[in-house]
């Protein structure tokens, strides 16, 4: 018992660490919402200065230590004046990738001066002996650590429920224009936090580098680690995160004492994350989720010349050069298939993964240790171990579903870091000592091993690298690509059009796992002998940035990024015109990486793409990229315009609403509403704002918890999921459109016209499918007017067109019941009226049952049978139009000033304003 | 007497396009002025650009006589204004104490205005009603004594009672500091009932201006040819793209400021629009011949 306790209190050395860590993450966080990854290569700069200043200088202690915080405050700022606030608009993914290029940048300056070797250094602390309790002895400064961790826990939690700028820092994090409309400036607040974030960061280092020797990379780690806390601490309670980080700590070092298993203490706080993660996710994300700028996505398809240009040119220098640049094109080429899978996950599916090198190296790993220990025949392993990679990415796309965003990416990062621990720093488990001995590969007895042949090895790898490729453009161009990019814009959307949102991300995660696995196989089988701890979590992270400088939305930007890795084409190039720069090259990086993320958020092959367009326009080349509504239509289709409506009814279904509630929290935004919806007719639903008729329509979707009954035919639908639901026939419209701006005006069509079908993920791989469209999409493509913009992106379409593509994709469904949600906002008068009569036919020549929530009183007289008039969450009225124009409750609520003049009015302010009043 | 607020021909709108046009008004000390129009004619664009959240597309906006040209934040912390936007700027996980006190007010005078809010000190702004969130938001502004509040849509979803509740503590501030107030309504007669003065804005432009009395008195006649319908822009669909730098914008039209008082040899506030064309034009002209010349 009491060596439990005292490997407990030795715990206390790295679990003040985590938890001072932990607290340095959450002033950033707080301050700027920002995750950031730099704080331990930051932390670092300043532990040391402080070393230098004091044993090489000679500067006493506490003057050392302070100058070092100093600096690390500094850095803090300075990331953020010089990186982060010109980014404060971009997405996260950017965001987390330029404090990877800080990370990578401090990193590099850090060992160019001071060497990446480890120090003992000895400790500052008094080291005696205490005893507690009679019998544990413990040394000092593991109590000191406690105290000070604990200190810091509790100041800062006062700072931020007490001062002033602890409560313009919530208000920051808040909401940004909140903020500087009550006169905060967010800059000099997050500029403040960033410091005091770094500060932390640094003191922790300096008390803590005695206990875990002194090394550039050995804080980046553990502020990884310290990640777990903070998460606890849900990125926002100091103490909880502290006390979380202590826990972390004293754990890790009872189970490294006594459970058997290598690595399960050092990745206890990863397994932490994911469960906490997985625990504390939400299934759809909320109606207020923010979607910032996502980065631009490529059209997928593979120009037939450039591609043959592209493979003459790698295939003749590999044939042509001398073994170090086969090498590294080899290199490059794998890389190149990682960074794909990069592209298909996070660029294709807005799926932000920082474990992609991992999976890569799981896949090497299955197929290295096959050949090595049953000898089995290396296209035969490779075929094995892309397969074993699919139900790995079944596991990372579990958390997928209830997580997104930068939630997402941790947990990928814990799970990464967990296999690298557990398995690839683990000699049982990799070949011992000298190593997994996987020899030569050999194609169908034919040599292709890459120290006597690199050029084989090399069109090997090409080969493969096209392989990848051609899937991933396949799958862009296909009905299951179109999936992706829906959920990736909007998964809200996505659901609407009757997508499975966890389906499609399944799909994402275990092809890209097949991807990168691939990748990490052709990567590894390049050296005889296999090293597993290459494929470190710190890696991965880098991958995705080199994606993202490459152009994560480009099938292109995989190769361009991948050229940047280490020991591949660029560095080559480097080393080569330019003796000696090898010390330099983790500094040129990080700054390329920085300059890259600043300079062109989209990447450099999405700039590429638009010269080339440019260049295209202005010479006239190449085929024009407009769609035609013949080439897409059905021929047989060409007649049913007219040949009738008939054709185009859809199933006529009622929708019934019975006693539905909705809550979100305290608030009751509907109350017992109760109406039906018929074929045929247009319901208009009006009331104030924040009556609840949004909410209605988003639990009559599926997409708001509600008590009550949804009925559509007589069967209860209310517990169906909200895409089945979609599919069963409802189909909505949104306020603010959600349309997927990225994609033309024939993709946000095709993804509503779809069927949503499992075969298709499959069929999609080898052969794309965009089979013409049936009649009825046809009929709604002419009835909104948009047969001429389907070539067009949606971001370069006018407003009025933007409204009726909406509506349109919501039609192109086919769904009995059409909820749209104030169609004719920001419609011109002649617009809306155009709008009224395409909305009409629907319900009367289609035959569907329109729910239209609209503020236009002209357009609700208009068009709608039946007025439904909701005031706080109740309905209050329920008539023809005509009727509730005159309704006393109807005005009093919503019809405005006339029903006021009964009531209290405030002092007129001269007599004959209340002559004119009255 | 001075101007607490003046624009001149203002152009306000998003990405450098123009949705509202040559507005030119005023705020006196101690007056309310009430901006009213349809949905979408451009009213919440020109109060967000006086405000500072939207950089002009052209025009001046001049705080006490000096042309102003920093952001929001500034203009709030030092300029002494106060802002009440129809989202109501309360921070929801903070309590409704906290809320004053990051406003950079005082709480008791903020209670004085409004004691109904004194109950309520301790409960997060979240719980509170949509009635109460904007007095926070009100008094909150009002405490910090802004010699302008500018105030948009207060009364939008809020009950009757509650809205003459707002608009009468804007009066009364405004009688009793000397507080000029800009508020933007729907409401007009309860906009007319408190406010000294009014403008009339349609389709982007400012069509009237009346006293607030008389304004009253042909209330009818107004609504009736102004204020029914709604003349929605592109205003939402540009927000999108607004212009990401503003300061850069701001730099443009400050240069173009600092040159015009160098032609002119006048200030901001002493020159009139038509005499900023003719110093252009002057200008333009003399550039021209120098040109002329020069190729001769």
């Amino acid at each position: 018992m009491d060596e439990i306790i005292r490997f407990a209190l030795l715990g206390f050395g790295v679990g003040a660490l985590y938890a001072l860590a932990s607290q340095g993450l959450i002033v950033v966080y707080r301050g700027t919402g920002v995750l950031n990854f730099s704080l331990g290569a930051t932390a670092i700069a300043g532990v040391f200065l402080q070393w230098e200043l004091q044993n090489r200088a000679g500067w006493p202690f506490l003057l050392a230590a302070l100058t070092g915080v100093a600096l690390s405050a500094l850095l803090g700022a300075l990331t953020h004046w010089v990186v982060m606030r010109p980014l404060r608009r971009a997405s996260t993914l950017i965001r987390v990738i330029a404090t990877l290029g800080v990370l990578i940048l401090i990193q590099a300056g850090v060992v160019i001066r001071y060497g990446s070797n480890a120090r003992q250094v000895s400790s500052w602390l008094p080291t005696n002996r205490v005893t507690l309790w009679g019998e544990v002895a413990i040394t000092v400064d593991r109590l000191i650590l406690f105290g000070v961790a604990c200190v810091f826990a509790v100041l800062l939690w006062s700072m931020y429920r007490r001062s002033h700028f602890g409560l313009a820092t919530e208000a920051v994090s808040e909401s940004v224009r909140a903020a500087s409309a009550i006169g905060l400036s967010p800059n000099a607040i997050a500029i403040q936090n960033w410091a005091l974030g770094s500060a932390i960061a640094a003191v922790a280092g300096i008390l803590v580098v005695p206990i875990i020797t002194l090394q550039v990379t050995a804080m980046t780690s553990l502020v990884l680690a310290a990640l777990a806390a903070a998460l606890v601490g849900d990125f926002r309670s100091f103490p909880i995160a502290t006390a979380a980080g202590l826990a972390l700590g004293v754990g890790q070092t009872l189970v490294g004492r006594y459970v058997d298993q290598q690595g399960l203490g050092q990745s206890l706080p990863f397994l932490v994350i994911v469960a906490v993660l997985v625990f504390k996710g939400r299934s759809l994300p909320l109606r207020d989720y923010f979607l910032r700028e996502l980065p631009m996505i490529g059209n997928g398809r593979m120009a037939w010349d450039w591609t043959i240009f592209g493979i003459g040119t790698v295939a003749f220098l590999m044939l042509t050069k001398q073994a170090k640049w086969i090498d590294a094109l080899t290199v490059t080429m794998g890389v190149a298939i990682v960074l794909l899978s990069i592209v298909l996950l996070t660029g294709y599916a807005g799926q932000l993964s920082l474990a992609q090198y991992t999976i890569a190296g799981f896949g090497a790993y299955v197929s290295g240790r096959l050949v090595a220990v049953f000898d089995i025949p290396f296209l035969l392993a490779l075929v094995v171990g892309v397969l074993a990679a699919v139900p790995l990415g079944f596991i990372f796309a579990l958390p997928a579903a209830r997580t997104r965003g930068i939630n997402l990416a941790i947990v990928t990062l814990g799970l990464g870091t967990t296999i690298e621990l557990m398995l690839f720093r683990n000699r049982e488990y990799t070949g011992g000592v000298q190593g997994t001995q996987v020899g030569s590969p050999d194609l169908f007895g034919l040599d292709i091993g890459s120290i006597r042949y690199p050029e084989r090895y090399g069109l090997f790898v090409l080969a493969m690298a096209l392989l990848a490729v051609w899937v991933v453009s396949n799958v862009r161009r296909g009905r299951s690509g179109r999936r992706l990019l829906a959920i990736r814009t909007n998964e809200r959307a996505a659901t609407a059009l009757g997508i499975d949102v966890p389906k499609a991300k399944l799909f994402a995660f275990s092809l890209s796992s097949a991807i990168a696995a691939l990748g990490g196989i052709v990567l590894a089988f390049r050296l005889t002998s296999v090293s597993y701890t290459s494929f470190t979590n710190l890696t991965s992270i880098l991958f995705v940035g080199l994606a993202i400088v490459g152009g994560v939305g480009h099938l292109l930007g995989a190769f361009v990024g991948a050229t940047m890795a280490t020991a591949a084409f660029s560095q080559e190039v480097l080393e080569s015109t330019w003796d000696g720069v090898g010390r330099w090259t983790q500094l040129i990086s990080g700054i390329a990486i920085l300059l890259m993320v600043l300079g062109y958020k989209d990447g450099v092959a999405a700039e590429w793409v638009k010269i080339f367009r440019l260049v295209k326009r202005a010479r006239k080349w190449g085929r024009s990229y407009f769609i035609e509504l013949e080439d897409v239509s059905d021929p047989n289709a060409a007649d049913s315009n007219s040949s009738g409506s008939e054709q185009s009814k859809v199933p006529a279904r009622v929708l019934s609403i019975e006693n539905m509630t909705v809550r979100y929290g305290a608030v009751v935004a509907v109350n017992d509403v109760s109406f039906k919806l018929t074929p045929g007719t247009i319901t208009g639903l009006i009331g104030p704002n924040g009556a609840g008729k949004t909410s209605l329509i988003d639990a009559v979707c599926g997409f708001a918890p509600a008590e009550g009954r949804v009925v559509l035919d007589g069967e209860d639908i209310s517990r169906v999921a909200p895409s089945k639901r979609a599919r069963n026939g409802i189909a909505r419209s949104f306020q603010t459109l959600e349309l997927f701006e990225d994609a033309t005006v024939f993709e946000n069509i095709s993804v509503a016209a779809d069927p949503q079908d499992m075969r298709s993920y499959l069929r999609d791989l080898v052969a794309p499918a965009s089979p013409p469209f049936p009649p009825e999409v046809v009929r709604a493509i002419i009835e909104f007017q948009l047969d001429g913009d389907l070539h067009r992106d949606v971001k370069d379409l006018s407003y009025g067109k933007h409204r009726l593509l909406a509506i349109a994709r919501a039609v192109a469904m086919h769904p009995s019941v059409l909820l749209l949600d104030e169609p004719a906002a920001g419609l011109s008068t002649a617009e809306s009226e155009e709008l009224a009569e395409v909305v009409r036919r629907l319900a009367q020549d289609w035959g569907m049952a329109v729910l239209v929530v609209e503020h236009d009183m002209n357009f609700v007289n208009e068009v709608c049978d039946e007025v439904v008039v909701l005031d706080f969450g109740n309905k209050i009225a329920v008539g023809r139009p005509e009727e509730i124009r005159g309704d006393p409750a109807v005005v009093a609520a919503y019809l405005g000033a006339e029903a006021d003049e009964q009531r209290s009015e405030p002092e007129p302010r001269t007599a004959q304003a209340v002559g004119g009043g009255a | 007497m001075r101007p607490l607020l003046q624009t001149r021909s203002l152009k306000c709108g998003y990405l450098n396009r123009a949705v509202v046009q040559g507005v030119n008004l005023k705020v006196h000390q101690g007056e309310v002025v009430c901006l009213l129009g349809p949905n979408g004619a451009g009213k919440t664009t020109t109060l967000l650009t006086i405000a500072g959240e939207l950089t002009p597309v052209d025009g001046i906006v001049m705080f006490g006589n000096t042309p102003t040209f920093t952001p929001m934040y500034q203009r709030i912390r030092r300029g002494g204004i106060g802002l009440v936007t129809e989202e109501r700027l309360v921070f929801t996980k903070l309590s409704a104490r906290d809320n004053l006190r990051v406003g950079g007010g005082s709480v008791e005078a903020a209670l004085e205005l409004f004691p109904e809010l004194e109950p309520r000190l301790g409960v997060r702004g979240g719980m509170l009603s949509g009635g109460e969130q904007q007095m926070l938001a009100l008094a909150r502004a009002l405490s910090r004594q802004p010699s302008i509040l500018l105030a948009d849509e207060l009364s939008l979803g809020l009950a009757p009672i509650i809205v003459d509740r707002l608009l009468g503590a804007v009066r009364k501030v405004a009688d009793t500091t000397g507080t000029g107030a800009l508020i933007v309504e729907q409401h007009a007669r309860k906009a007319l009932a408190v406010s000294d003065r009014m403008y009339l804005m349609a389709r982007g432009q400012i069509l009237l201006e009346l006293p607030a009395a008389e304004a009253l008195s042909r209330l009818d006649e107004i609504e009736e040819t102004y204020l029914t319908g709604t003349s929605e822009t592109e205003e939402d669909h540009i927000e999108r793209l607004r212009r990401k730098n503003k300061r850069k914008a701001w730099r443009r039209l400050r240069v173009r400021e600092r040159e015009l008082t160098r032609l002119s040899g006048k200030l901001a506030s002493t020159r009139t629009a038509a005499e900023d064309d003719f110093y252009f034009e002057r200008e333009r002209q003399r550039r021209h011949a120098a040109m002329v010349r020069r190729r001769r």
